[in-house]
């Protein structure tokens, strides 16, 4: 378990992360979601054991990272600039993780070069930018870390080898119990991937929840009724949001879908429809409710 | 605990590093090459016979130690300057003491093999050219430059970890291994540059002392050359060293990660930085002041009209450089004016080096010693050179002793004491001492430190007098007498004018067994070469031959002069044999032109020249204008000359010593617009007792002005 206690961490004047606190369970994948500048790579960094908060303290099992070859024999990082030894090919990059990661799989690392069909003896200054992340990848599950780290993860791949990546991940932590972290600006792009979800703001996490409590707590409700009736009709049921046009309202609506399902058809309505959120959709009320505006937390994703 | 070095780490170091470490290596066995070529060919004599001169195989070294092993620590440090590739580097699972004693483990071995394969290449050289080598001196060159590597690569890595970008790196780094020095040698200068009787402070701590830091050494030996034999700088060097590289990994350790693509972490090294760009264009002036302050104003030497727009405009130079280098590695002008007012920094360190060094110096001049105190003295090899004498080879054998014998003299510690108050007398008004060719005296009173006293060369105030009655002393000294008159120690090699290799050979062995059978004051006669020696009997002897030697010793090169006379017969007819069967005829034919032309003179006399004996006769004084005006021919004009020629001409070859004497012809033969060839020959001729005696007084009034009593003679 990844544990980030207080952790605050400053480049200079700028504050990049301010008394952060986090747990990060076992046995997940667990998107941290964030515009530029909300601290998600620094805390990447921070959980890799590349930096050293100046406050506060980021463990994993008890066990400080900074440091700490144990622990980070336990870790491996994708970083959203991704770099390669010099004049590198595949192979060589093969020689010096191995050498270093305790855990590396030679026959893990044959395997997945077949999967992503990449030359291993290619210098990789020639490969593309989805191949370099290929590679990355490769390398990275190649590892067989108990907890990789993925910054920017998808960024780069085609939709059939982001699929693939996402098969491989969710292998990793179904079949070796490991743990991703993964970033993303985008939201869209964990909503199908992560088990839990936290949302960094301004160097600190506004927002952290199950990704299935998330879809299935939150839902939108339209409802229509003969007579006349206002938002007082609807005491009992936890609304985040209640517009009317005309005899139909529209409400976004918290709690058990079936108790509220039952307790609003009890009132007799003559148009009752239940539609499912997006994940964007239960962001937007979630963050309005604790006095945020969703497009300024996640700039990038309003563009 | 795991390994330091990480063997699959370093192997990936050592792989990063191939290209440069193939480079440094090919380059270094060029230099080789190139610097041997120049060793062959500047002096062949010294070259065939294989002395050792450190420099030429110390210069490709110190271009490795100042050029390959900053790009090689650079090469393998560079990720600590970019953000992605530092992030790559601390990710992975190495503790950062692993990863600085790897890629430290990494440099070095690249740099050893280079510096390895230079040395293999240059021993194959000269066994391949038949040469010897002084291995001792050989191991010390070598022990001094990975000592000093190690020093640099110290250095560079503390650069390196404290700052984010290469240029501060570099500059950070050129600090660390250069500002203490600088300013300790500059401090040295200004202390000593005219004291007379001193404690140094190169003396009392070896910090002090710019030898002792041999990676720094080069500027120092810019001005006093570098010793690679002195256990104490290699032992002060290699714990610096250390303590270098250990700092280095201390502060690689504590390096902030996001540090890459930042100037600088440490405000202190930069502001010191900024400094050292500041400080040089103020030297000039702080040495301009402090001789100004020491020895009073000179108007001639430096008009105040001058002064001041010199001083002002070496500040505006000084402030310049200085907020410039901030400009360049901050690249913020908030930056530079946040760090303007650290310029008093510079201007403070001027004005140290213009009173402190005054001051001390006039503080611990003014304590002469007394002779009670004298327990015994030598002389220092130190001063009287400007290049030190093991790597030039200038040293003589006699130098050797001397500089090596302890000597106890009640009179010549009476001397010495005298010597130290007239030096202090003169330090107290201020009168100036030329160091150029100053002996050194170092002087134990039984505490924990030598003090020296310097013999300035300058012949005023009676130093003449004292050096004189002093040399006397030291050279009555029976053991040292008895020292300087037994036959050089250790790996010898022989040369001589006129013979090849194995001929001097033959005869320098034939002259040692002649030398074994002689008396101490027969050895001593023959210490020298005819015509440069000063310090011993002149010799009567005809025979003006010598035979060049060049020893080495422990890890020291000399050189050693002796004569062959009648007292070592067996050498003397082996080289005069040589000689004649090589030059006989030559000779006789030049001295039958010489013969002719006396008698059919050209017009015009060229430039050529004779030498009889060890005299040279030049055309121009058989026949100058006078002579011409007044006579048809030379021979007219110098009848005893052209007899005494003639006879010679005619004369027998002899390899007898007893009746024989020595002929040379030099000529000059012009190879190149810029330089000039000399040829020497060299052949006995068998002379008649009448003849040798009046040769014999010819040679032995050479330094008189009298004219050789031609008329006396009666051919």
């Amino acid at each position: 378990m990844i544990t980030a206690s207080f952790v605050t961490k400053r480049f200079d004047d700028t504050v990049a992360l301010q008394k952060l606190n986090c747990t990060i369970p076992e046995g997940c994948v667990y998107g941290l979601v964030g515009s530029n500048g909300s601290g998600k790579s620094t805390l990447l960094r921070l959980i890799s054991g590349i930096y050293r908060p100046e406050e506060g303290k980021i463990t994993i099992d008890d066990q400080e990272v900074f440091d700490n070859p144990a622990v980070k024999n336990r870790i491996v990082f994708v970083p959203d600039e991704l770099y390669f030894l010099p004049h590198a090919n595949l192979r060589r990059m093969e020689q010096l993780y191995a050498s270093v990661y305790e855990h590396f799989s030679l026959e893990r690392f044959e395997t997945l070069l077949k999967e992503f069909s990449l030359n291993p003896d290619k210098p990789l200054n020639t490969f593309s930018k989805g191949m370099r992340r290929q590679a990355a990848t490769i390398l990275a599950l190649s590892c067989c870390a108990d907890y990789i780290l993925f910054d920017e993860t998808f960024d780069g791949l085609d939709p059939v080898m982001r699929n693939l990546v996402k098969n491989l991940l969710y292998n990793e932590v179904m079949e070796r119990k490991a743990t991703a972290v993964v970033t993303s600006h985008s939201l869209r792009e964990l909503e199908d991937t992560c088990d839990q979800l936290a949302l960094l703001h301004k160097g600190g996490i506004i927002f952290e929840s199950d990704v299935d409590h998330l879809k299935t707590s939150l839902f939108k409700v339209q409802i229509a009724f003969s007579d006349d009736y206002g938002r007082e009709r609807f005491d009992g049921v936890e609304m985040l949001s209640y517009e009317k046009q005309g005899s139909v309202a529209t409400m976004i609506v918290r709690g058990d879908r079936g108790e509220t399902e039952a307790k609003l058809k009890a009132l007799a309505p003559v148009l009752f429809e239940v539609l499912p959120l997006s994940l964007e959709e239960v962001f937007v009320y979630e963050m309005g409710q604790r006095g945020y505006e969703f497009s300024e937390v996640l700039k990038q994703e309003v563009k | 605990m795991k390994k330091l070095i990480h063997p699959g780490f370093f192997r990936e170091i050592f792989r990063q590093l191939r290209g440069k470490g193939l480079v440094a290596t090919f380059i270094l066995a060029g230099l080789n090459l190139v610097f041997f070529s120049i060793y062959l060919t500047r002096d062949p004599v010294k070259a065939s016979i294989g002395h050792f001169d450190a420099r030429l195989m110390v210069a490709p070294m110190l271009i490795m130690l100042y050029v390959f092993v900053p790009v090689m620590v650079f090469g393998a440090y560079r990720w600590l300057n970019k953000r992605v590739e530092s992030d790559f580097y601390h990710a992975i699972p190495l503790t950062r003491t692993q990863i600085y004693a790897t890629t430290s483990a990494a440099i070095f071995l690249w740099l050893s093999i280079a510096l390895g394969s230079y040395a293999v290449v240059h021993a194959i050289l000269r066994t391949a050219f038949g040469l010897p080598i002084n291995w001792l001196l050989f191991l010390c060159v070598f022990v001094n430059m990975l000592i000093a590597m190690i020093e640099i690569v110290a250095a560079f890595s503390i650069g390196l970890s404290l700052c984010g970008r290469g240029f501060t790196a570099f500059f950070q780094s050129i600090a660390v291994l250069f500002l203490p020095r600088v300013i300790l040698t500059v401090f040295w200068i200004l202390t000593e540059v005219d004291s007379g009787f001193t404690l140094p402070f190169s003396m009392i701590l070896p910090f002090f002392n710019p030898e002792y830091n041999i990676a720094a050494t080069p500027i120092h030996s810019l001005i006093y050359g570098i010793n690679y034999a002195n256990p104490l700088a290699m032992l002060y060097s290699l714990v610096m060293s250390t303590g270098l590289l250990l700092l280095g990994g201390v502060a690689f350790r504590k390096r902030k990660s996001e540090l890459a693509e930042i100037p600088y972490a440490s405000k202190v090294l930069q502001a010191a930085t900024r400094v050292m760009f500041g400080m040089p264009q103020l030297l000039s002036v702080t040495v301009i002041l402090n001789v100004w302050l020491r020895y009073g104003w000179d108007e001639d030497f430096m008009p105040r009209e001058i002064l001041i727009p010199l001083v002002m405009t070496s500040i505006l130079f000084s402030f310049i450089f200085y907020c410039l280098y901030e400009l360049i590695s901050s690249r913020k002008m908030k930056k530079v004016v946040k760090a303007m007012p650290g310029y008093v920094l510079c201007l403070a360190l001027s004005a140290f080096f213009i009173f402190v060094p005054f001051w001390v110096g006039k503080a611990r001049t003014l304590t002469p010693i007394s002779a009670e105190k004298i327990k015994s003295f030598r002389i220092s090899n130190e001063s009287t050179i400007l290049i030190p004498s093991n790597i030039s080879g200038s040293e003589t054998w006699s130098d050797y002793v001397l500089y090596h014998h302890t000597f106890s003299d009640t009179k010549a510690n009476a001397l010495i004491a005298n010597q130290s108050k007239e030096d202090c007398k003169n330090q107290q008004k201020g009168d100036e001492v030329n160091i150029t060719g100053m002996e050194r005296i170092i002087v134990n009173d039984g505490g924990l430190f030598r003090k020296m006293v310097n013999l300035p060369a300058d012949y005023s105030y009676s130093l003449i007098n004292f050096k004189e009655a002093f040399l006397k002393i030291c050279k009555n000294d029976p053991a040292f007498t008895e020292k300087v008159a037994a036959y050089p120690k250790g790996q010898i090699t022989y040369y001589a004018q006129g013979l090849s290799l194995s001929e001097a050979r033959e005869v320098g062995r034939l002259f040692r067994e002649d030398y074994e059978k002689l008396t101490d004051e027969q050895r001593m006669s023959l210490i020298g070469s005819y015509g440069t020696v000063i310090d011993v009997v002149q010799s009567k002897s005809p025979i003006a031959l010598s035979i060049g030697l060049y020893g080495s010793y422990g890890t020291e090169n000399y050189t050693a002069t002796y004569r062959i006379n009648e007292l070592t017969p067996n050498a003397a007819k082996a080289m005069l044999g040589y000689l004649n069967a090589r030059n006989a005829e030559t000779v006789k034919k030049e001295l039958k032109t010489l013969v002719e032309w006396m008698e059919h003179p050209k017009n015009d006399p060229a430039f050529d020249r004779f030498n009889v004996g060890t005299r040279y006769v030049d055309q121009w004084n058989l026949w100058n204008y006078e002579d011409q005006k007044k006579f048809a021919t030379p021979k007219e004009a110098h009848p005893d000359e052209y007899m005494l020629l003639k006879a010679l001409s005619e004369a027998p070859m002899t390899d007898d010593p007893s009746h024989c004497v020595t002929f040379s012809i030099v000529s000059y033969e012009m190879s190149s617009l810029t330089s000039v060839k000399t040829q020497i020959a060299a052949a006995g001729f068998a002379v008649d007792d009448t003849l040798l005696a009046y040769i014999e007084l010819w040679i032995a009034s050479e330094d008189s002005t009298e004219e050789f009593p031609f008329e006396v003679l009666d051919l």
